[in-house]
């Protein structure tokens, strides 16, 4: 049996914290997304895909689940990127007809697997017990902000949303704070999006 | 207030999205792709370190410098950097491993960004940590084969790569060694650089006797090694055979080795 790893545990509470918002919903909606996602850079892969669900009633909470991919064309071994993530939306400020601005921070865990056989989540048999943690798995902390515009009923999409976000992951947080020399923006990275919602 | 029409801020979100300045967005952490400016730096500095030799004469002594283990402590790296710097007897450097931690192109790329402040050539033989996720293929961009030789003022160095667990278990190449140090005898000393030492936790007994009798049949000077972040510079074995664990930055020490013609010195350096 595979260990239970913390990536699992915390994919585990996301979705509890959606089940516990289920009751305005009948049994088997509560799996069918709120809103489709395209997203490219930000550590998410080159490119990436997935769903996203409003977790609480004022739509301040979300979670995204994604699949990303970046083609051999740039990196040596293709790799598959998993993304969970939460993100919050502390404000939202009207303008224009249907127009909405949000700030946003998002913290994601991200789950690579790649071609080399040194990306593991769970440290291969032939290393003593806790010889190094898992190097497949990251925690990321992104701030950016969303543009949304509600087309109207009429549409197939009801809302469309663009994003953009400054990330930083786990490890460049560490080599911040381990080399003099390096600067805020240095372990920053960006990444760009959009949300179609149903 | 105007805005643009929906249909336009669509495609030119699209537009934006294809066609974006790549540097500024990063796809993954784990990229492998090594900068032009950065790659070949054994090659680049064995270039350099050819005209140094020129300006000896046959037979003078010389010193050259030893870190090694440097993980991420890029402060305390930088620090080691710094003192070596200003060290002119020093001519070259050599790191004995372990680059990195996690084998991740950022901490590739800041170590690199520290060594070369240096201010002389520099050589690197690759650690086990180095060859975590994309590492090996980073390291070989950025460096350039990891076992090589050079030689220096009629003094042999040999880099060895000797790290298994990491790399997929191949055993290490003994056959190369063997091969690089059999004209060992035409030269005043031979130094072997390989990151595990022979007692180390990666090698077998079969491996440990026969990296032993490899390098002690050579007349190996000096056979260094990191790894083991406790300085250590003795007979080992009770033997003839003089061995050096480089020690850590994070220690706060380095090592210096004054080559003579019919002796070397050792000394570890504290900062």
């Amino acid at each position: 049996m595979k260990k239970i790893t913390g990536f699992h545990l915390i994919l585990v509470f996301f979705l509890m914290f959606e089940l516990s918002f289920a009751q305005t919903r009948s049994s088997w909606t509560v799996f069918v997304p709120d809103f489709a996602i395209a997203n490219f850079a930000g550590f998410k892969g080159k490119y990436a895909f997935g769903a996203g669900y409003n977790l609480n009633r004022r739509h301040s909470l979300q979670l995204g689940i994604l699949y990303g991919f970046t083609p051999k064309s740039d990196l040596p071994d293709l790799a598959s990127t998993y993304t969970a993530r939460g993100i919050y939306f502390p404000k939202v400020y009207q303008f224009g007809s249907g127009f909405a601005f949000s700030p946003q921070v998002a913290v994601d865990l991200s789950y690579t697997i790649a071609m080399n056989k040194n990306t593991w989540i769970s440290l291969p048999q032939h290393f003593p017990h806790n010889y190094y943690s898992s190097t497949a798995i990251r925690v990321h902390l992104g701030i950016g902000g969303n543009i949304s515009y509600h087309t109207g009923e009429k549409y197939i999409f009801k809302k469309i949303d663009f994003y953009a976000e400054t990330t930083t992951n786990d490890l460049y947080a560490k080599y911040f704070l381990r080399y003099r020399n390096l600067s805020v923006p240095d372990i920053f990275t960006l990444g760009i999006g959009m949300n179609l919602w149903f | 207030m105007r805005f643009f029409s929906v249909k336009a801020i669509i495609i030119a979100v699209i537009v934006l999205l294809f066609g974006a300045c790549e540097q500024v967005f990063e796809y993954t952490p784990y990229s492998a792709e090594v900068t032009a400016g950065r790659q070949d730096t054994h090659a680049k500095n064995l270039a350099a370190l050819i005209d140094i030799e020129n300006q000896l004469t046959p037979g003078q002594s010389f010193r050259f410098s030893l870190v090694s283990d440097s993980h991420d402590y890029f402060n305390d790296l930088d620090d080691a950097v710094s003192v070596i710097s200003k060290d002119d007897e020093s001519l070259f450097v050599l790191h004995g491993g372990d680059l990195t931690h996690h084998g991740i192109l950022m901490e590739y790329n800041i170590t690199h960004h520290i060594m070369s402040k240096v201010g002389k050539p520099w050589l690197t033989v690759i650690g086990n940590h180095d060859f975590v996720t994309n590492g090996k293929i980073i390291y070989e961009q950025m460096f350039g084969e990891m076992n090589y030789t050079f030689t220096f003022n009629n003094c042999k160095f040999v880099f060895f790569n000797n790290n298994i667990w990491e790399n997929y278990n191949i055993e290490p190449d003994f056959f190369w060694l063997e091969e690089a140090l059999s004209e060992a005898g035409n030269y005043d000393h031979v130094f072997v650089i390989a990151h595990i030492p022979p007692w180390g936790d990666q090698f077998t007994a079969l491996y440990e006797q026969v990296y032993q009798d490899i390098v002690k049949s050579a007349g190996v000077s000096l056979s260094i090694h990191g790894h083991g972040h406790t300085h250590y510079y003795g007979r080992k074995y009770n033997d003839e055979m003089d061995y050096l664990i480089i020690g850590t930055p994070y220690k706060r020490s380095f090592c210096t080795v004054d080559v003579f013609p019919d002796t070397v010195i050792v000394n570890q350096i504290p900062f």
